[in-house]
Parts: C-alpha cells; sequence; structure tokens
C-alpha cells in the first residue's frame, strides 16, 4: 500500500484549518486511509492509501476528502472548466512504441511555495511506481505551459535524429545520448525498446522537445515556484489507466484552484477529449445500499453521505442517480457505492449483530481427523511434535542427509536458494532437527504431521499434497526394533494393519530398513539411519526413524 | 550413638570420604539433583556443610548462533566494504542487510573504529579502517562451551548483551564438606543405620518394611526434570482455534499448495495485471511446467473472463482488459487460503454455509524478525442470505471474543475480492490495538460466476495472519521461532489453553 509524506504547513494551509493528530485519526476511521506518522518537529505526516483510490496519493485528493468528513465541503467540487484549448495529434507510428497519450492544460494554479512543487512531484513518482508499474504502464509529464506553443504532437522517430536539453542536464543530447548516457535513460529505456530504435516524443508546434516519455522531460518546461498554467501530458499503454491518472492530476490542480481546460487528443482512429468533462454516472436502488449497510437508512442520509464522500446524488425515492467523478476509480459496481455509504455513515456506527439463524455442523476436516489422533498417541508415546518449513532446498532433502535426488516442485522466483523447492518427505527435516539439538539431553523423540508435496502430472495442478507422520528416535543405544514397536504401537491403536517388506533405500541401513505397507498400502519407510549419513550431520547416536503417508478417507 | 541414613546419603557420604572430605557438587558423579537432596538430608543431620555460591554463565542466544553463521552485521559490511575496495555509499550498501541490521552495522561499526563515514557529492561513503571484531572470538568460543561471565571482557559482554547475542544462565555452584561427625560416619567410628528409601515388592512381601526405618522425603526438594511427549506450541494453538471455529459451526476445507493462478487469483476478480500476482508477491512454479488442467471447469473459466473483461451479467464494468487463459493455468504456491475458500464454493455449496481453512500460505519474502515465506492464514467464510456488515462485524467480534480479546473496533479497508471491506482490532492489555483480520462481503463479480443468487446471497469472509496471533500468546518476537529448531526451548515451551 502507498505511503505519502506530506508537509504539514501547506496540508492545513489548503485544508484552511489545522487538526490535532487525535482530530485527524479519528477523522480517518471513516476512510481508508491510516495515519501512519504525525511528526511536528518535523512538520510532516504520514498517510497510508489504498490501492483503489490513488486519488489520495496527492495531498490535494486527501485535503479533498477531508473537506467532505468535516462537512466544509459537499459533492463533486466544482472545478472552473473550459472546453477544448487545443490539439493533441497522435501519429501512427507512436503506436507500436508507447501507443496512448491523453493531456490536459491547468490555469492558475497557486504553486506559489518550494513545498507544493515537492508535494506535486512526489505524487507523480508513487503513481509512477503503483498505478503506473515502474512507468510501464502510465508515466506523466508536468509542464510550464508559459514555453510551450500548443497545438502538440505525439510523436515517434528515430533515436539519432532528435535532439533537445534533458531535464537536469546544461547541453543539448540526442535521443540516443539520453537512453545511453543518463540515469533515466539506462533505468527506463527498456520499456521503449522497438527493432526501428523509434522514440516517443511530445513535441509542440515549434518542433521542441516537451518530454521523451517515459524517461524525462525537457529543460525547456521545467517547473519552478510560482508557475502558474501547466501542460500535462501522460502516456502509457492502458488507456483507462492513463486517463484515470490524468483525472487525480488535474483534480489534484483543480483543488489549488486552477482552472482546467480539455484538449483534443486525435488519434489517426479516433478523438477524445481529455480530461473527461462530464461525471460518469450510476444508478443503484435504495434498497440494495440498505441490504448491504444492514440498517434502515433514509433516502436523505444515503444522500448525504455520498455527498460527504464527495460525490454527486439525487433520489427519485427508490433510485440513487450517483455522479462520480474520473479521478474515482473505485467504483465498478453498485456496491461499491454501498460501501461508500456504510463507511462514510462510520463502520463502528453502524454497530454489529451475530445473527444466529445460520445454522451449520462444524466439522474438522478428514485429514485434520487422522492428523489429530496420531499426534495424540505419538505424545502419548512420548514424541515431542516439531514443526519445519515446507519449502527448503534441494540441498537440504537430498544430499545433505544423503537421500537420492528426484522431482521435486520448484519456484521460479526464489528469495534465497535455501527455500526454492518444496519438501518431498518429512525425513530430511527431522534429521536436521536432531543434528541441530547434539547438545540437547537424550533420549530424543520427536515427530512432525505435516504437508509433502508429490509431483504428480495427472493431478490438476500437476503436485499434490501427501499428509504424513514422521518420526525419529535418538539415544545412546536405539535400534530397528525400538521404532517398529512405537510404529505398531500407533497402528494397532488407530485401528490400522501393518506390514513391513523388506527394502534398502538411503538413508537407511542396507538390512536394517523396510517398506511400510499399511492396510494394504505402500505407505512409507521405517529403519536405522546410516551413521555414514550422521556423521555428516554432527550427530553420535544412532537414530531410528519411520515415515508414513496417513490414510485419508475419501469424503 | 546411632545415626540413620538413606542409601543415597551413604552413598554421598562415601564418596566425599574418597575425595577427602570435600567436594563440589558438580564434581561427584551422581545425579546432581538427587545428591542435592542427599546433601541438604546430610546437614540437617549435621553431617555436611554446604556452600554455595552464585555463577553467572553465557550461552549463545538463537540469534547469536545465526550471527555466527551468517556473520555478524559489521562483519558483513566489512565483507561488502572489501569487495568494493574498502569504500562505497550507504545506498550502494543498504539492500545487502536489512534495514535493522543495517543500523546496526553501522553504529557498531563505527563505535569499534571499523569504519567511518564521509560526505561528498550528497552522498555519505562508508570507509574500512579497520577490522577487529571481538565479538567473533567469544561467539566461537561460546558455540562449543558455555563460559563463565568473568571469563569476557567487560565491554564485549555489555555489547553482546545489549544486541541480544548471548543468554546469562545463573548456576548455582555447591560445595559440600563433611564435619566432624559426617567424618567419623563416614569412617565407621559412629554407627549408620540404612534407611529405606523406596518400597519395594521384595520389602512388602518379606514383611521387612515393618522392621526397616522408611525415609521421610523432603517434601520441598525439586523432584527430577521429566520431559512428556507434548504438542508443539505453536501446532497446539492452531488446534485451539480450529476447535473454537468448529464450535461455531464451521466446517474445515482444503486445497491444494501447488495452485492454479485460476483460483488464487482470477476466481477472486483480481486482475491479471494486479501488483499481488507479480513475480515479488507470489511465488511462481517452474517444475511442473505443464500449466494446470482446467478443462472440467470450462463454463466457470468462461464466465470469469467475462467479467474480467466486462463485467458479464453481474452488473459490473469490469476490469476492461484482455483476459489470459494461460495466465490463469500458470501454476503458483498457494499465497492466501482464499484459494480454499473459492475453490469450495465454487463446487456449490448449499445456502447456509460456514467453512474455514487453516493452512499455510507462501510468499516470497526477505525472512527476518516479521516476515517469514511460509505462513499459516486462518480463513472464515459464511454463506448465507440476507447477510450484510453488520453480520460481518457481528462474527468478526465473537471469533475476537472466543479468542480472548474483549474490546474490538473496525476500519473501513480495501481487498481486490471484498465489498465493502473491514479491518478489525482488538485490545490487547499492553499492545494496544492491533489489527488481527482483513474481512468483507465477497464481490458480486465472485459469487455470481459461481452462481449465487447475489445480492440475496451474500458471503461474509475474513482472513487472519494466524501466527502473529500466536506470536502474541506464546510470547515470541520472532516470528521464525514458531518453527523454532531448538528442541530445549520446545521442551520448556508452555502450552496455552
Amino acid at each position: 500500500m502507498p505511503v505519502i509524506t506530506v508537509n504539514m504547513r501547506e496540508f492545513f494551509r489548503i485544508l484552511g484549518e489545522e487538526l490535532s493528530e487525535e482530530e485527524l485519526s479519528s477523522l480517518l476511521e471513516y476512510t481508508k486511509v491510516n495515519l501512519e506518522s504525525y511528526d511536528q518537529e518535523e512538520g510532516e505526516m504520514e498517510f497510508e492509501v489504498t490501492a483503489d483510490r490513488m486519488d489520495l496519493v496527492t495531498m490535494e485528493g486527501l485535503v479533498r476528502m477531508i473537506k467532505g468528513l468535516t462537512e466544509r465541503e459537499l459533492g463533486i467540487p466544482n472545478y472552473p472548466m473550459r472546453r477544448k484549448a487545443f490539439q493533441v495529434r497522435v501519429t501512427e507510428r507512436v503506436e507500436k512504441v508507447r501507443p496512448y497519450v491523453v493531456a490536459a492544460l491547468v490555469k492558475g494554479v497557486d504553486l506559489t511555495t518550494e513545498e507544493s512543487l515537492i508535494s506535486l512531484i512526489e505524487a507523480q513518482e508513487k503513481i509512477h511506481d503503483t498505478l503506473g508499474r515502474k512507468r510501464k504502464r502510465v508515466s506523466i509529464g508536468l509542464h510550464d505551459f508559459s514555453k510551450v506553443v500548443p497545438p502538440i504532437t505525439y510523436d515517434a522517430r528515430p533515436a539519432d535524429e532528435v535532439a533537445f536539453v534533458p531535464l537536469g542536464e546544461y547541453a543539448e543530447m540526442t535521443a540516443q545520448e539520453v537512453l545511453e548516457q543518463t540515469e533515466k535513460g539506462r533505468e527506463y529505456a527498456h520499456l521503449i525498446e522497438n527493432p526501428e530504435n523509434l522514440v516517443p516524443l511530445i513535441l509542440d508546434s515549434r518542433d521542441e522537445v516537451l518530454s521523451l516519455p517515459p524517461i524525462i522531460n525537457s529543460e525547456l518546461t521545467r517547473l519552478t515556484p510560482g508557475v502558474r498554467d501547466l501542460f500535462i501530458d501522460v502516456t502509457g499503454t492502458d488507456l483507462r489507466a492513463i486517463s484515470y491518472t490524468l483525472e487525480i492530476i488535474v483534480s489534484a490542480l483543480g483543488e489549488r484552484g486552477g482552472e482546467i481546460h480539455t484538449l483534443e487528443v486525435i488519434y489517426p482512429d479516433m478523438t477524445l477529449e481529455t480530461p473527461e468533462p462530464e461525471p460518469s454516472e450510476m444508478f443503484v436502488s435504495e434498497d440494495f445500499i440498505r441490504r448491504m449497510v444492514g440498517i434502515s437508512m433514509s433516502s436523505e442520509e444515503i444522500i448525504h453521505q455520498l455527498r460527504r464522500a464527495r460525490l454527486d446524488a439525487s433520489s427519485d425515492g427508490s433510485v440513487v442517480k450517483v455522479k462520480i467523478p474520473g479521478y474515482r476509480a473505485d467504483f465498478l459496481h453498485p456496491v461499491d457505492v454501498a460501501e461508500e455509504v456504510a463507511i462514510t455513515y462510520g463502520l463502528n456506527s453502524l454497530g454489529y449483530e451475530l445473527p444466529l439463524n445460520v445454522m451449520t455442523v462444524g466439522k474438522r476436516h478428514p485429514r485434520e481427523k487422522i492428523s489429530s489422533l496420531v499426534r495424540t498417541l505419538m505424545i502419548g508415546l512420548g514424541y515431542q511434535e516439531v514443526l519445519n518449513y515446507i519449502m527448503t532446498s534441494r540441498a537440504f532433502l537430498f544430499s545433505s542427509v544423503g537421500r537420492e535426488e528426484r522431482p521435486v516442485v520448484e519456484v521460479a522466483n526464489p528469495v534465497s536458494e535455501n527455500y526454492s523447492v518444496l519438501r518431498d518427505s518429512l525425513i530430511p527435516g527431522l534429521l536436521h532437527f536432531l543434528a541441530a539439538n547434539t547438545h540437547a539431553k537424550y533420549p530424543q523423540r520427536v515427530f512432525e504431521v505435516g504437508d509433502v508435496v508429490v509431483v504428480d502430472e495427472s493431478y490438476e495442478t500437476r503436485a499434490r499434497d501427501e499428509r504424513r507422520l514422521a518420526a525419529a528416535y535418538a539415544d545412546y543405544s536405539v535400534g530397528f526394533e525400538d521404532i517398529y514397536s512405537h510404529l505398531k504401537a500407533l497402528t494397532d491403536n488407530s485401528g490400522l494393519e501393518l506390514e513391513l517388506e523388506p527394502h534398502h533405500e538411503r538413508p537407511f541401513l542396507e538390512g536394517r530398513c523396510a517398506k511400510v505397507i499399511v492396510n494394504g498400502k505402500e505407505s512409507g519407510l521405517i529403519g536405522e539411519i546410516d551413521p555414514e549419513v550422521l556423521l555428516k550431520l554432527g550427530i553420535t547416536v544412532p537414530v531410528a526413524l519411520f515415515e508414513i503417508r496417513l490414510p485419508i478417507p475419501e469424503k | 550413638m546411632e545415626i540413620s541414613l538413606s542409601r543415597g546419603e551413604i552413598e554421598l557420604l562415601t564418596e566425599l570420604r574418597s575425595r577427602g572430605g570435600r567436594a563440589r557438587l558438580d564434581d561427584l558423579g551422581l545425579d546432581r539433583s538427587k545428591a542435592a537432596a542427599w546433601a541438604n538430608l546430610l546437614r540437617e543431620k549435621g553431617l555436611v556443610t554446604i556452600r554455595e555460591r552464585r555463577k553467572r554463565y553465557l550461552t549463545l542466544s538463537e540469534r547469536g548462533r545465526r550471527h555466527l553463521d551468517e556473520g555478524l552485521p559489521e562483519e558483513r559490511l566489512i565483507g561488502l566494504l572489501k569487495e568494493r575496495g574498502g569504500r562505497a555509499s550507504l545506498e550502494e550498501l543498504r539492500p545487502h542487510l536489512t534495514g535493522e541490521e543495517f543500523n546496526v552495522a553501522l553504529g557498531e561499526g563505527r563505535r569499534k573504529g571499523l569504519i567511518k563515514l564521509e560526505k561528498s557529492d550528497g552522498e555519505t561513503y562508508a570507509i574500512l579502517i579497520g577490522e577487529n571484531v571481538p565479538e567473533r572470538s567469544v561467539l566461537e568460543r561460546l558455540s562449543s562451551a558455555p563460559l563463565e561471565e568473568s571469563e569476557v571482557d567487560g565491554a564485549v559482554l555489555k555489547n553482546l548483551k545489549r544486541r541480544g547475542l548471548i543468554e546469562v544462565v545463573e548456576r548455582t555452584e555447591v560445595e559440600i564438606e563433611l564435619t566432624d561427625l559426617g567424618r567419623q560416619a563416614a569412617e565407621g567410628r559412629v554407627k549408620v543405620v540404612e534407611e529405606v528409601g523406596k518400597l519395594t515388592r521384595d520389602l512388602i512381601l518379606t514383611g521387612e518394611w515393618r522392621k526397616r526405618k522408611l525415609k521421610a522425603y523432603d517434601v520441598k526438594a525439586s523432584p527430577p526434570i521429566t520431559y512428556p511427549g507434548k504438542p508443539h506450541p505453536y501446532v497446539h494453538f492452531l488446534e485451539e482455534v480450529r476447535e473454537i471455529l468448529i464450535g461455531m459451526g464451521f466446517m474445515e476445507v482444503k486445497s491444494p499448495i501447488v495452485e492454479a493462478e485460476f483460483w488464487n487469483f482470477d476466481i477472486l476478480f483480481q486482475a491479471q495485471d494486479h501488483p499481488a500476482r507479480e513475480v515479488h508477491d507470489s511465488y511462481q512454479v517452474a517444475f511442473p511446467s505443464e500449466g494446470a488442467d482446467l478443462s472440467r471447469y470450462s463454463s466457470l473459466v468462461e464466465k470469469v473472463r467475462m467479467t474480467h473483461e466486462h463485467g458479464w451479467e453481474t452488473g459490473s464494468r469490469g476490469w476492461g482488459y484482455k483476459w489470459s487463459f494461460d495466465i490463469a493455468r500458470r501454476l503458483i504456491l498457494r499465497s492466501q487460503t482464499t484459494a480454499a475458500s473459492a475453490r469450495t464454493l465454487a463446487s456449490g455449496l448449499e445456502v447456509p454455509s460456514k467453512i474455514f481453512a487453516i493452512d499455510k500460505v507462501f510468499r516470497p519474502e526477505t525472512p527476518d524478525r516479521t516476515h517469514a515465506i511460509e505462513f499459516h492464514q486462518c480463513e472464515g467464510v459464511v454463506l448465507a442470505e440476507d447477510m450484510n456488515v453488520r453480520h460481518l462485524m457481528g462474527f468478526l467480534a465473537e471469533f475476537a471474543k472466543q479468542l480472548g480479546f474483549k474490546e474490538v473496533k473496525f476500519k473501513p479497508a480495501y481487498f481486490p475480492f471484498t465489498e465493502p471491506s473491514v479491518e478489525a482490532y482488538v485490545k490487547h492489555e499492553t499492545l494496544g490495538w492491533i489489527e488481527i483480520a482483513g474481512s468483507g462481503l465477497f464481490r458480486p463479480e465472485m459469487l455470481i460466476p459461481m452462481g449465487y443468487d447475489y445480492p440475496k446471497v451474500q458471503a461474509l469472509a475474513w482472513g487472519i495472519g494466524i501466527g502473529r496471533l500466536a506470536m502474541i500468546r506464546l510470547g515470541l518476537d520472532d516470528i521464525r521461532e514458531l518453527h523454532s529448531q531448538n528442541l530445549e526451548y520446545l521442551r520448556r515451551a508452555k502450552l496455552v489453553w
């Protein structure tokens, strides 16, 4: 979840009032936002916002939300708007490089302080990292409009045929040099790789480069404190996501007193007006809202809560018409409107109720039933239960305990080699456990009941979970008979039939190992561990051990 | 004069005599707790004197053992600097250690004069100026045997304690010495009559027990230690949670560890480009390399596709992208137990039903005190008619109450597959408000493709990181201790009930 840092003074200045930590926290109980810190010394606050509300990564979006909760302002804010200031033409060849662009002009913005600019740029970076998937899906360019001569063209040109001064540099560089020599170029060049070596460009009518998205802007249109008029471009691979992003940025500037000008974006095969001049509408039955929130709310109450949530709403007595601004992308279904009513009203004010008419029978899963039984018996036999990880390494499972390699489930993106495969047996975990405890008092009797994962191509997900039991007995003098007697006690007392078949398999000693047959099915192994293996693990006492698959009745 | 003594007391007396009349309890070669009890009895009879000296021994803590293997943070910092020619920027070094370790490494490095920091061009650089880490040799000595506190340099000792790398075990050293009377008894100059300790079958059958003196037990003496067969404390806690849920009428369900993305994400209406589906948030399976076989569910799969793309008949506008079957059948490791709920719901449950799952989930996290690569989730779903958000909170409050928390409050939240979404917080005596559950009502985009009559039928769902609750109950502060490899800890651990 994104965490955003906000300058307190600036925040309270545009909010129009100061709030204490307690006041702010208790308001946020009615939102999905958490106040992570409130540091008066540093003059900073941190807010954690949720992924469905990216409009709140801007300080202005948070202010807008809080104004609704305190009822200083209700409904959709009325940002002044003018239509179709100029055109942005999109050429055909940019489509295969970075297909989509949307843009807007905002005039008369209050960005006089250093803090206001910093917060805007931080919001931009947060969006790049989250919604923008590290600029792949979305990237934003902010420009000082006084340096721009419209109309604008979004074009793609060969990287070595275009030159400009990139932001933060002094000399002109070719786009090729920008990609290869600047830090941002090296970081993001892979996002626009194409066989013809074209770069996407935002150009003005003088053919001046304004930006090379998603990499860098031009020094020409650098923002400085006091800038009044901003041209904003958003480019990317997903039209819905870039349009949403543009709405977030533009509405933040609207909150700072900006006048929003829509632009016409002309593609070879379609024309858009961006940002969207009208809010979208959703029709939601009042009864549905009452059904979800669980209390009988009047029509007026529902509408009031939606207006506190900064939406416009009206009702004909049974259906609410909700108007949703473009920067709120979290309304997919009427249930999202119902949630807005519930949380703005206050979850803790709704009260809770345990429904007593939902009669159902509780039941343990069959796999847990038998697990519970064998755990009881193993504990009765004097064994300490242990719990090991399912994720482990190939070396842990095989070479370190002298087992023969076999196919196991392997992950493609391990964090470390130590956790890269799934265990196919509980035996290695028990042996390593004994090895880690050679200083503890003997006898050591330990067991684990747990899942292993067996590769099985015929199964739906190509690998099956098996619930197993393994038990190890280590002492100065212990052998096959001791562990066999315990296994026998276990099966006899749980009504299972036990047979052993002579067998040899590492890491067991030859002649002291057997296959375990439970109810006529091959179920596991029993035996004494080869001292060669024990010594390698640093264990200096004999170890006898068994592992069986637990028989799970079909449901 | 005649003194009656038990067989054990006589044994101790004889042993002391053979050692010149004086010995340390630990040197006697007798069972320590038994010998201590005998010595106390002999002292009461005026045969020995006992002198006790408390000594403090040091042993390695679990963290100390780990640092011994992995290297202390400052040693790892030295290593990193050496690889980089003795100088590197903090930003370059930072990703190689966890945040906490990095801070420790810098602090210790400067304190010991191993590194100095230097600022240039707005960056801070660490420069290697020394390599001597005195803690290392102490940790190494401790790994083979405990040391007395006095054997370790004071400054190093303080440092090791502060960092939690060692534990101090207090041990009392006991020295026993024969008194004059004791010496006479041991040498047979005073008559000693043997008392009977344990009654035996022989003594009873022969009637001998009537003639012999039965020793009175010292009930204040500690008995020998017994390690019983015993559940793992964490598994025992999970069983308690299971019992609560079964008591509330929930049926337990399961799903496979190797799972199709379809069941872990798509059916939950998590878009295919959702960040949780990326490589750093879920484990992708490299082998077996063949995707899941979803042929049995083709009609459900088709409904899910349409719901993602344009909302289908759910009344939703959908996510508006081209859904890919190949992504849906990719194998991953289950990253949320909601997969078990989804599979069970999709199989067609009766209304009403209540189900739960307690199982492991897997996330590619770098393991540290608060993160584990695999951990347990506990998930519950109530499927019934006419449920609403107040009922959801009602179930959460009841479950919290059963877990021993009296106060509960709720906060709005966001989860991709529930709406409304609610986080539940409970009040803990010392920790204050802690978040215990994420929850909500399953979205129509999930329930309608499964064939449920939404909105009449609703599913209340919650998920709990049950390991964190267990840590609170068991008094652990490192999540890795839930899978402790320390037998002594398990033998001593108290079971909660």
